[in-house]
């Protein structure tokens, strides 16, 4: 029996959208109700749904950066919802977060090397050169050169700013990485070198990733495992290319069939071209 | 040897520059495009590609400070360069019509959606409100949206993105033109949202037998619906053809590395394989 | 910043404005130094005078050098606005940022009783407390500049609120900063625009007030000059020598008229940026 990386049961996240006079709750929206889900260490589980699904939702909740309502989640060894101080960073180290606008998750006013070698510094870890060392080997590897450190972010593109979010992740040496949505604002070229990134780092590494996405092919290609969410429900959850050849709920065989396919041979909403 | 009947949309050596501040920029640097009477072409291209900007100049839309240029520009026997605004804005909205991308934008907010198709078909034809408003209900119906009646008389943002798009798309097809451009129509929308927006769209479109001029980034969406495909990347057309040539042919390296880089919903899942073909780092440096 | 704030230089009138300005720092700083009149030279005999050789902006109504004091009240206005700004900004940029990060619901009334404080009536507020404590020099620069940080706190609020939702800071947080480097890496390099702006203005009404303080013979003491207590004791030969107290009033007029003119400007192209 594996020893699961991430285990979370029965999460719920409620948010209160209105309130009567007296502060009672009046409307409330039930964002991610009642979700379990477990992640071996080393693979990748992709939490696939459309907007409003509460993915997004429950990826913060298990990267312990929104507190659910009810429910147990215990990652890397840690009990999310029972963080502080010390448990608290030890579990930052261990569990990071990419984000999906590469626009708005780098501080403006912050060099590229300074954003990277700030988790080091936050955690007060090694001395000013070995953080640089670090910083540039980081830069390094995800592609850039290490005379970029000095520059700010609105110097690069998209592309680029996500690798320098991937290098800013990998700064602590996590065990576990929530990507939410982090290539869905790339560009098709762009994506798929990240994405290649992403990948190598996994075996170079051997990162666990909860990889949240609304983009089916590029889950088919990148996830072991598969969960697809609708309205704050777990639909359904499987092996890749089970759920994808087989898929039991209606929700997800409805998914699937709306995809469109890059094939013309293929198509189904207009005739095939002769 | 008999003639081909002449395109319905004839653009050559379209050239569209912007005059900023750091200088001139070339946004589309001599585009060819031909679109016949009822077919489906896509214009496909990355970000910064100009692909957009072409779309928006067709229908005269690009403002100063940038300025069109073109060799040729005729819809329909219409010499486009040469046309008067008059000329020009009869047939926007009725025999060219577009579909924006962000029907939040391109929809007023302030006017209900009823009224805002009421208006396109006003504008073009003499008919009375109330003509005009029973025809922008038919049509609301007919691009699928239930309880039509009650509907036309929302403001938009009291519509979900799928049915603004399909009113976007109403309004788009109020006066049955002859090419509808339409901007990335289904890129913000969710999947399953999408497959029903094109389906809609590719329906009306067998009905009436109009040219579409489909710009989008969207292989998948490309060999779903496209004719003919243009690929375009920096501002010129690096390959076009028809549109099993371009995904199982491809001639040109930029098309190929495109195609490779989109993974196939159907395709098993393959751990080892890569999507890109040059190493994300090299010895000397980054490659872009 | 600064390549940006060069490649969008106003128009005409903001460049007066700054070279108006320039010249007049220049002048209450270095003035002194180049052999001005003594402003507290008493010459009898030539009491409320027009331009004259001797004295180049006339006399004032002891017969003081009204060259040389304008540019010592410059000295003095100009500094007890800055201080008093320096002291609102700080105070107020710690009072705003604080309340953003206090959590909701003491949030909320933190921010109640700042308004409150907003609403108070400087001037007011400020005769009572130097009727009370009295007039010098430090304790004019602390009023004014307690009373203006409120304002200055609202203002950061807003935008620290603003800052405190953007994913940069969520990032932070993700890395394991606590509020208080998020506030000092993450929320502030992000103000110093709104900040700039917002001093701006503050230096205006910090320089009104004191004018207004002095003027009333609650703010800088006589003999010491400063502007708003030049007009204040020249104002009774309006009628008669009406010369010697535009000296003063227009200093003041064109000093508030060309920061306003600078602070527009400033608002203006650093907003784009704060957009970015």
């Amino acid at each position: 029996m594996t020893d699961f990386i991430l285990r979370a049961e029965a999460v719920t996240k409620d948010y209160v959208i209105g309130r009567s006079l007296l502060g009672k709750p009046s409307r409330v929206v039930q964002a991610v109700r009642g979700v379990s889900l477990s992640v071996a260490p080393g693979s990748t589980l992709a939490l696939v749904g459309e907007s409003g699904s509460g993915k997004s939702t429950l990826g913060r909740c298990i990267a312990g950066l929104v507190r659910p309502s009810s429910g147990r989640i215990h990652l890397a060894g840690h009990d999310v919802l029972q963080l502080t101080g010390v448990s608290l960073m030890s579990f930052r180290r261990q569990v990071q977060t990419i984000f999906q606008d590469p626009y708005s998750s780098l501080n403006p006013r912050r060099t590229v090397g300074e954003a990277i070698m700030d988790g080091m510094a936050i955690h007060k870890l090694y001395d000013a050169q070995e953080r640089r060392a670090r910083m540039q080997s980081l830069l390094l590897r995800v592609g850039l050169q290490p005379d970029h450190a000095k520059r700010y972010p609105h110097q690069f593109s998209g592309g680029q700013r996500q690798r320098i979010a991937i290098a800013r992740a990998l700064a602590l040496a996590p065990r576990f990485i929530v990507a939410d949505e982090a290539v869905s604002a790339l560009d098709v070229s762009v994506k798929a070198q990240v994405l290649d990134l992403l990948a190598d780092l996994q075996d170079e590494h051997g990162l666990t990733y909860l990889f949240i996405s609304h983009d089916l092919g590029v889950v088919r290609h990148f996830a072991d495992r598969v969960a697809i969410m609708s309205a704050g429900e777990l639909v359904e959850e499987g092996e890749c290319d089970q759920i994808f050849e087989a898929p039991r709920h209606e929700y997800t065989r409805k998914l699937i069939a709306a995809v469109p396919r890059p094939d013309p041979a293929r198509r189904r909403l207009r005739q095939a071209p002769a | 040897m008999s003639r081909e009947p002449e395109a319905l949309l004839t653009v050559r050596n379209l050239a569209v520059n912007f005059d900023t501040r750091q200088g001139v920029v070339a946004a589309v640097k001599g585009v060819d495009l031909t679109v016949r009477s009822g077919e489906v072409v896509c214009l496909v291209g990355e970000s910064g590609s100009g692909k957009s900007v072409t779309g928006f100049s067709l229908m005269g839309l690009v403002d100063p400070p940038g300025l069109v240029t073109a060799d040729a520009l005729r819809f329909d026997g219409l010499d486009l360069m040469r046309a008067s605004d008059r000329e020009k804005d009869a047939l926007r909205g009725k025999d060219i019509s577009m579909v924006f991308q962000e029907p939040m934008t391109a929809l007023n907010p302030g006017r209900t959606v009823g009224n805002q198709i009421a208006e396109v078909i006003r504008i073009h034809e003499r008919v009375g409100r109330e003509q005009a408003w029973n025809r922008a209900v038919e049509l609301l119906q007919r691009v699928g949206i239930r309880e039509p009646a009650q509907r036309a008389k929302a403001y938009p943002h009291e519509l979900s993105g799928g049915m603004r798009q399909r009113v976007m798309i109403a309004v788009a097809c109020a006066l049955t033109p002859k090419l509808i451009i339409a901007d990335e129509p289904t890129t913000a929308l969710d999947v399953t949202v999408q497959a029903q927006v094109l389906e809609l769209l590719f329906a009306l479109q067998a009905e009436t037998g109009a040219a579409v001029l489909f710009i989008t980034h969207d292989l998948g969406v490309v060999a779903e619906i496209a004719d003919r495909v243009v690929v375009m990347q920096a501002g010129r057309v690096v390959e076009e053809g028809d549109v099993r040539q371009i995904f199982e042919r491809p001639r040109q390296a930029y098309t190929q590395a495109l195609l490779a880089a989109v993974p196939d919903v159907d395709a098993p899942r393959d751990r080892a394989r890569r999507l890109s073909q040059r190493p994300v780092i090299s010895a000397q440096g980054a490659p872009q | 910043m600064i390549n940006y704030l060069r490649n969008h230089t106003g128009g005409l009138s903001v460049q007066i404005a700054l070279g108006f300005l320039t010249l007049l720092v220049l002048a209450a700083a270095f003035g002194p130094a180049l052999g001005l009149a003594d402003p507290y030279q008493i010459d009898a005999a030539n009491l409320l005078s027009s331009p004259t050789w001797q004295h180049w902006l006339g006399t004032d109504e002891l017969g003081r050098d009204l060259l040389s004091r304008a540019v010592y009240g410059a000295r003095v206005s100009l500094t007890v606005a800055a201080a008093a700004v320096i002291l609102a900004g700080v105070l107020g940029v710690a009072i705003g940022v604080s309340v953003a990060f206090l959590g909701r619901r003491m949030e909320a009334a933190a921010i109640r009783v700042v308004d409150v404080f907003v609403s108070l009536p400087e001037i007011f507020v400020a005769l009572v407390v130097l009727a009370f404590i009295g007039g010098n020099l430090p304790t004019l620069i602390a009023t004014i500049g307690i009373l203006y940080a409120p304002q200055f706190a609202r203002v950061t609020w807003g935008v620290a609120r603003g800052i405190r939702a953007r994913e940069h800071v969520l990032a932070a947080s993700s890395l394991g900063a606590g509020n208080g480097w998020i506030i000092w890496h993450e929320v502030l390099p992000n103000m110093r625009s709104i900040i700039a702006v917002q001093a701006s203005f503050t230096f205006s009404f910090a320089m009104l007030l004191e004018a207004g303080l002095s003027f009333l013979g609650l703010g800088v003491r006589p003999p010491v000059p400063s502007w708003g207590q030049m007009v204040g004791s020249l104002k009774d030969y309006l009628f008669t020598n009406p010369w010697p107290v535009l000296v003063p009033a227009l200093a003041l007029f064109f000093t508030v008229l060309a920061v306003n003119v600078l602070g527009d400007w400033l608002q203006d192209v650093l907003n784009p940026e704060l957009q970015k």
